[in-house]
């Protein structure tokens, strides 16, 4: 089954407004509490050098709803996901995609050899987070695990910790 | 889907929202509608038993294979709409009215989902528990029943959640789902294969005859003491409805139609014929082997888990069929949840939809605070739910009864509106079997006898089941109502089922930013009535090897393109939202991919080829012009690319006309297509001059001494030249080199 990349629709125009950073680092949003620690953590590796962070959310759309009709308008997601970086003053760069399937959709648009940051909490047995870590390690990128612990479920300034051995 | 700039983060935030389409596998299509229709074979075989007795079977099974005309109804709506759902195939044909009736009558169906499986799911739960503390000489017990509702309750609860928070899982799930009950369902097979050749059947269900119809009083409805079920062919049919139940969950078809793959109708047809016949062989072959072992002294006590107990009667270690049964019970839970969640998902969309048509007021829509959601839709959806789940008291039987309600009234619907629809349009590109021409008049025989035996079960059903026709009445009238007060309300505009389009802003074109590889095909579009070229590159191109990026080019005035940019608004007004709903809608019949993409210019033909350039496309493609013949198109397009900074990429031109050979043009330096008659003269004037030159004169040194000569001769008799060119053009056809 091959997977192919439709954008539903680009709207171009000719000014530029920022310059691109020469290196990122790709944070996959998993919730939003794995997701502010891994933007944090992006922080904290990324900070003093000249690295962009893309904050990639893959949006599901379960199957009887149209791919570009998902439960959740892209529009609340973003701003949601605004509110949570500017929580943890990160300014990333953030792409969403509506899709069927996450892992696939993340191998698409990643660039090989990324540099990713998953947030997960901390579990003793494997977490969805750390399930989808493994595959994209699989497949060539390089992840790192922001984990947090359960206690700081709703909390804005408990400090995360990323899982440097896990890096692939 | 752009974010207006807030004070913190504006200056680094890009957003882009883009939509990964996948198109599909027929077998990955097949797994998401079996998803669906595979989870009957939980619970019909119990309800139809005890509505018409030991035969239900065998009515099960021709149910199964009556499933393969209601796929030719599909297939040919799907033909002609890529999105034909009920709701909207039902509207084309017999208007709002019907199509309010009919949409009530799936969402019906929707609502009863979710209770029938969860219930079932909680049956098959507790009588597991029940039969293992029996087996492990334990005092436990518990009500079935009881525990079908609390368990049912729990589930819906569950997926309420769930769907509130609107974070979903990948569609691989409901694969890996399937995958599993297939596994089961192979199991079953060998295994009930090796009872029955080691033990010989207990009994064989009685022929489907109406002699062995054993009616029960539920069953017959309304009907008891009349002299209707008498009547041979009116007890099959009462006898039929009572099962047709078996054959939910073929709306999903529709709905996987947009995503599957090319070539799209053939693999629809691929998709229909796994689904028919898995579930023939599932819920068909597997109930009928259960009513071979299980003894019929026993086997209602199994109506509520009839597949538990064809466990217990299969051949084996009673360990072994403890561990199976445990494994059916799991694959039970895990099908029957996915079903709740898919009904809750399935009736928020259907709602949604029906929104955005103006018959359902906006409040109904409101986002919920913190996650988006279309909060009171679902809370509605699942109080319904909840209510159905209590007023069942944990029994399957009465719920199955009030399913078929929606199942057949939206399945005779949409099959009078396919029928309708043929005396309407003739654009099927596939007819279900069965035609005759009769003086000139196609005769839809198949479809028409299909229809038939629809509309006479939806009526006989309504007659046979007095819970189902009060409760589906009931609740149809009141959505109904419901959609007609809000479209009189009018409080939203109708917006004619055009694509909600997800808007990106960027500063610039390149292949990265639209993620699209070099060498791509650019097809510029400007008039919804004139896609033919569009249409003819869809079906040309291999999208796997080449992307194909279908552009529009916004008019702007030399003023307005100026250093503050265009508004969302500005670049895309409600006409590129028609012309682009349309490019997707051939997209989508076609099954391929496109890039979307519409740039501002003031020039068209400078924007098309700096477009192409940009992307260093291989060609761009245009459909003839209203306003200038092709030639001229073709002569301006080329004098844009003249007018593009060096390096210039080159590409070629096609020009599309309907009904003609396409103009190809090779943009920029390229080798002309000479004359057969000057490269004749090349020839013979090589062979001249070979004599005086010798072996290393070539035809490009003539050709290339001739054009220096003109060359000259231009700039001191300009005239002379001119006028050999018009002769030149004048005496022969047109040539395609700008």
């Amino acid at each position: 089954m091959g997977y192919l990349s439709i954008p539903e629709l680009r709207v171009l125009t000719p000014q530029r407004t920022e310059s691109a950073s020469d290196l990122h680092i790709d944070v996959v949003f998993t919730d939003f509490e794995g997701t502010r620690a891994a933007l944090k953590a992006a922080a904290e590796l990324t900070s003093g050098l000249r690295t962009g962070i893309d904050l990639i959310v893959p949006q599901v759309v379960p199957f009887p709803l149209q791919l570009v009709r998902p439960a959740v308008p892209p529009g609340f997601t973003l701003r949601r996901l605004l509110d949570l970086a500017s929580t943890v003053d990160v300014r990333p760069s953030i792409h969403v995609y509506l899709c069927r399937d996450r892992l696939q959709t993340l191998l698409q648009v990643l660039q090989p050899h990324s540099v990713i940051v998953v947030g997960t909490r901390k579990r003793w047995f494997p977490t969805k987070p750390e399930r989808l870590a493994r595959a994209l390690r699989k497949n060539g990128h390089h992840v790192l695990l922001a984990s947090y612990p359960e206690e700081t479920h709703g909390g804005m300034n408990k400090k995360s910790s990323y899982d440097s051995a896990a890096a692939g | 889907m752009t974010v207006q700039p807030q004070a913190k983060t504006t200056t680094k935030v890009v957003v882009a929202s883009t939509v990964m389409l996948a198109f599909i596998s027929f077998w990955r299509a097949a797994a998401i509608v079996l998803n669906d229709l595979g989870s009957t074979v939980y619970y019909v075989g119990g309800i139809a038993e005890q509505a018409i007795g030991r035969s239900a079977p065998w009515f099960i099974l021709g149910v199964m294979l009556f499933s393969f005309a209601v796929r030719s109804i599909y297939m040919e709506s799907s033909s002609m709409f890529v999105r034909g759902g009920v709701y909207v195939v039902v509207r084309d044909a017999m208007g709002p009215f019907i199509a309010r009736l009919s949409v009530s009558a799936l969402l019906f169906d929707y609502i009863l989902t979710g209770p029938i499986s969860s219930v079932s799911a909680g049956q098959y739960l507790g009588r597991l528990a029940n039969e293992t503390s029996e087996l492990l000489n334990l005092q436990f017990r518990i009500s079935p029943n009881q525990f079908a509702v609390f368990f049912a309750m729990l589930v819906t609860m569950y997926f309420w959640w769930y769907n509130v928070k609107g974070l979903h899982e990948s569609s691989t799930k409901a694969l890996q789902i399937m995958q599993i009950t297939t596994v089961m369902v192979v199991i079953f097979l060998v295994w009930c294969g090796l009872t029955l050749a080691i033990r010989g059947p207990v009994q064989i269900p009685p022929a489907p005859t109406p002699s062995n119809l054993e009616f029960s009083e539920e069953g017959l409805g309304w009907f008891k003491g009349t002299f209707w079920p008498t009547i041979p062919v009116v007890a099959i049919i009462i006898a039929f409805g009572h099962t047709l139940l078996s054959m939910s969950g073929f709306e999903t078809l529709a709905q996987v139609y947009r995503e599957i793959a090319y070539p799209k109708l053939k693999n629809l047809y691929r998709t229909g014929n796994i689904v028919c016949a898995y579930a023939t062989i599932s819920t068909g072959v597997i109930t009928l082997f259960a009513a071979m072992i299980i003894p019929d002294s026993v086997r209602l006590q199994y109506a509520e888990n009839l597949l538990g107990g064809l466990t217990n009667y299969l051949a084996g270690p009673e360990l072994l069929r403890l561990v199976f049964h445990i494994f059916v019970v799991i694959v039970g839970v895990l099908i029957l949840s996915g079903a709740v969640n898919t009904s809750i998902i399935g009736a928020n969309g259907v709602m949604n939809r029906v929104a955005e048509d103006g018959v359902l007021d906006p409040w109904f829509q409101k986002p919920h605070r913190r996650f988006g959601t279309t909060f009171r839709i679902i809370n509605m959806i699942t109080a319904l739910q909840l209510i159905t789940v209590i007023a069942s008291r944990g029994q399957t039987y009465t719920l199955g009864e009030a399913y078929a309600f929606g199942i057949v009234w939206s399945f005779f619907l949409k099959a009078l509106s396919v029928m309708v629809l043929r005396f309407q349009r003739n654009d099927q590109e596939y007819k279900m079997p069965l035609n005759f021409r009769f003086r000139g008049t196609e005769i839809p025989v198949g479809l028409a006898a299909t229809t038939l035996v629809l509309l006479l079960v939806a009526l006989a059903n309504l007659f046979s089941k007095r819970v189902a026709t009060i409760s589906g009445v009931s609740f149809t009238l009141l959505l109904f109502t419901i959609f007609t007060i809000s479209e009189r309300r009018g409080a939203k505009k109708k917006q004619n089922g055009l694509e909600q389009f997800n808007l990106d802003l960027r500063p610039e074109i390149s292949t990265e930013s639209i993620q699209v590889r070099p060498g791509c095909v650019l097809v510029a579009v400007r008039d919804y009535t004139r896609m033919d070229h569009l249409q003819t590159v869809l079906q040309k191109t291999n999208t796997h090897k080449q992307d194909i990026v279908v552009m529009t080019v916004r008019g702007v005035s030399a003023a307005g393109s100026g250093e503050y940019g265009l508004s969302e608004q500005q670049l895309f007004t409600d006409y590129e939202r028609e012309l682009f709903t349309r490019v997707v809608s051939l997209a989508e019949k076609e099954g391929k991919t496109v890039h979307l993409l519409t740039v501002p210019g003031v020039n068209p033909f400078d924007a098309m080829v700096q477009t192409a350039a940009t992307l260093q496309a291989s060609r761009l493609v245009s459909g003839v012009s209203a306003r200038m013949d092709s030639e001229e198109l073709a002569r301006r397009i080329g004098r844009a690319w003249e007018r593009l900074p060096e390096p210039r990429h080159p590409f070629s031109l096609e020009i599309i006309a309907p009904g003609r050979p396409s103009i190809f043009v090779n943009l920029g330096p390229h080798p002309p297509r000479l004359w057969p008659e000057d490269v004749d003269l090349v020839h013979n004037i090589w062979l001249e001059l070979s004599d005086d030159c010798g072996a290393k004169l070539h035809h490009r040194d003539v050709i290339g001494v001739a054009l220096r000569r003109l060359n000259q001769e231009l700039r001191s008799d300009r005239h002379g030249v001119l006028s050999d060119v018009r002769k030149e053009l004048n005496h022969r056809e047109p040539k395609s080199d700008v």
